[in-house]
């Protein structure tokens, strides 16, 4: 079956064709009995699906989900911080700058350490002297989130950037386990990563990141979230987590920043 | 744009300007078809609860960014295939994924919906065995019901993609049930998306 006559049996299964087009197809599938035989097919397991029930939820399901996301997003704080206008949105795929100047950024690793499945004292460890992305960094206000600080952070004077990273080019995330796996210290990746990729440096949008993994979850790999840096994947915007365990470097995460998904785990 | 497209562009801008009445309208909007999503790609309530939650959590975490090129309800059902997506990657990951009928319903109301839903346990199954893009080519068209390129959006694929994906899903389906299965000349399309 070509191309086009699975395109005639799907026009006429998903109700895609004018009643003329639907006629003519129908006119060829009865000529054909390969066709018949698939529309045949195709059909019942069409209508074995529409016959299921339809699924909603049940007034106390429904009640937990509102109770949980108003929770969530501190919907029913007195003095409730909204979203900010999208000027905190960085691009990071504006005018990249050239590989010499890059040379002469310091800022590295981004550590995400509180709440995303580190411990304690994974922490404690991780974090240091440089604390960005204070609370009015926060989408929403009052959001319990990680806290999030650089290693050896330049301060951009935006309190909501937490600095430049690594920007990847053709880059996944086996790529960057490979080079980094076992690496105790986000210094000891930054050594690693340094002058091993093709990169330049890009500006993060702590915000985002910070969002991103909290609506992720708490399922991740437990440990320490190292931001590598960003690139592309698929033509969207991702970001490259190493999670650190006391194994040092143990996986690196793949994570899609227009959705907050999780796209890839390299481990 | 249609009205309820117009409608959710203003209730995102109401919104985002701090009015939680809108969180309300929004939600009772699309609440649950999101869940209904969620419950065909996840297989079971809790799950796609969990999933639910999740998705208006990145929605209304990134309202600020929402451009309104695009449906708001595209958008939004996007993020919860995506989400659905996560989780699922993650239940396989850790390998706790809960069968429905081991699940005991938290209340008789549930029970009741339970029994409905799995009244032909043997779709259900079918449907689980199908591979994530395969499943939720059949969830959107199938049985909610979008076109094609309603589909094509909010999976963000081709919808040649799209087509070749339920076309495939819509066979092995089949296949999976048994009574249906295809004769040896049907196999040749079965090769990869276009």
């Amino acid at each position: 079956m070509n191309e086009q006559e699975r395109d005639l049996i799907l026009g006429l299964t998903a109700g895609a064709l004018s009643s003329a087009e639907a006629s003519e197809a129908r006119a060829q599938v009865d000529a054909d009995p390969s066709l018949a035989r698939e529309l045949s097919i195709q059909t019942d397991v069409r209508d074995a699906l529409a016959s299921l029930p339809e699924v909603s939820m049940t007034a106390a399901e429904r009640s937990e989900l509102r109770s949980r996301v108003r929770g969530a997003l501190n919907l029913d704080a007195p003095e409730r911080a909204m979203p900010e206008p999208a000027r905190r949105r960085v691009s990071w795929w504006q005018p990249l700058f050239g590989l010499a100047a890059a040379a002469a950024v310091v800022t590295a690793i981004v550590v995400l350490p509180g709440g995303i499945g580190g411990t304690d004292e994974q922490e404690s460890a991780m974090v240091s002297d440089t604390t960005v992305a204070a609370a009015d960094a926060r989408d929403g206000g009052g959001q319990e989130g990680p806290e999030v600080g650089t290693l050896s952070g330049e301060e951009s004077g935006d309190p909501e950037m937490a600095g430049d990273v690594q920007a990847f080019t053709d880059v996944d995330g086996s790529d960057l386990l490979a080079l980094t796996e076992g690496a105790a210290t986000p210094k000891d990746i930054d050594e690693l990563l340094e002058g091993a990729m093709a990169a330049t440096r890009s500006t993060v949008d702590v915000d985002l990141v910070e969002a991103c993994l909290e609506a992720i979850g708490t399922s991740l790999p437990s440990g320490d979230k190292a931001l590598l840096g960003v690139g592309e994947r698929d033509g969207t915007e991702v970001a490259y987590f190493a999670v650190i365990d006391e194994t040092g470097v143990s996986s690196v995460l793949t994570i899609d920043l227009a959705t907050c998904t999780v796209v890839a785990i390299d481990d | 744009m249609t009205e309820r497209a117009d409608l959710d562009i203003e209730l995102i801008d109401r919104y985002l300007t701090g009015d939680t009445s809108a969180f309300n309208e929004l939600m009772d909007a699309h609440e649950n078809r999101v869940f209904a999503i969620c419950m065909r790609m996840m297989g079971d309530r809790e799950a796609a609860l969990d999933a639910t939650q999740d998705t208006f959590l990145t929605v209304f975490r990134k309202a600020d960014r929402y451009k309104a090129q695009a449906a708001f309800s595209t958008w939004l059902y996007r993020v919860a295939v995506n989400t659905c997506y996560d989780h699922l990657r993650r239940r396989s990951r850790t390998q706790t994924q809960p069968l429905p009928d081991s699940h005991d319903p938290p209340d008789s109301t549930t029970a009741d919906l339970y029994d409905a839903v799995e009244v032909r346990p043997d779709i259900e199954a079918a449907l689980r065995g199908l591979s994530e893009d395969f499943r939720s080519a059949v969830v959107l068209v199938d049985l909610e019901g979008m076109s094609l390129d309603q589909a094509a959006d909010t999976l963000g694929v081709p919808i040649g993609t799209v087509k070749s994906r339920l076309f495939r899903a819509r066979r092995q389906l089949s296949q999976s049930l048994g009574n249906l299965a295809p004769g040896g000349e049907h196999q040749s399309m079965d090769n990869g998306d276009p």
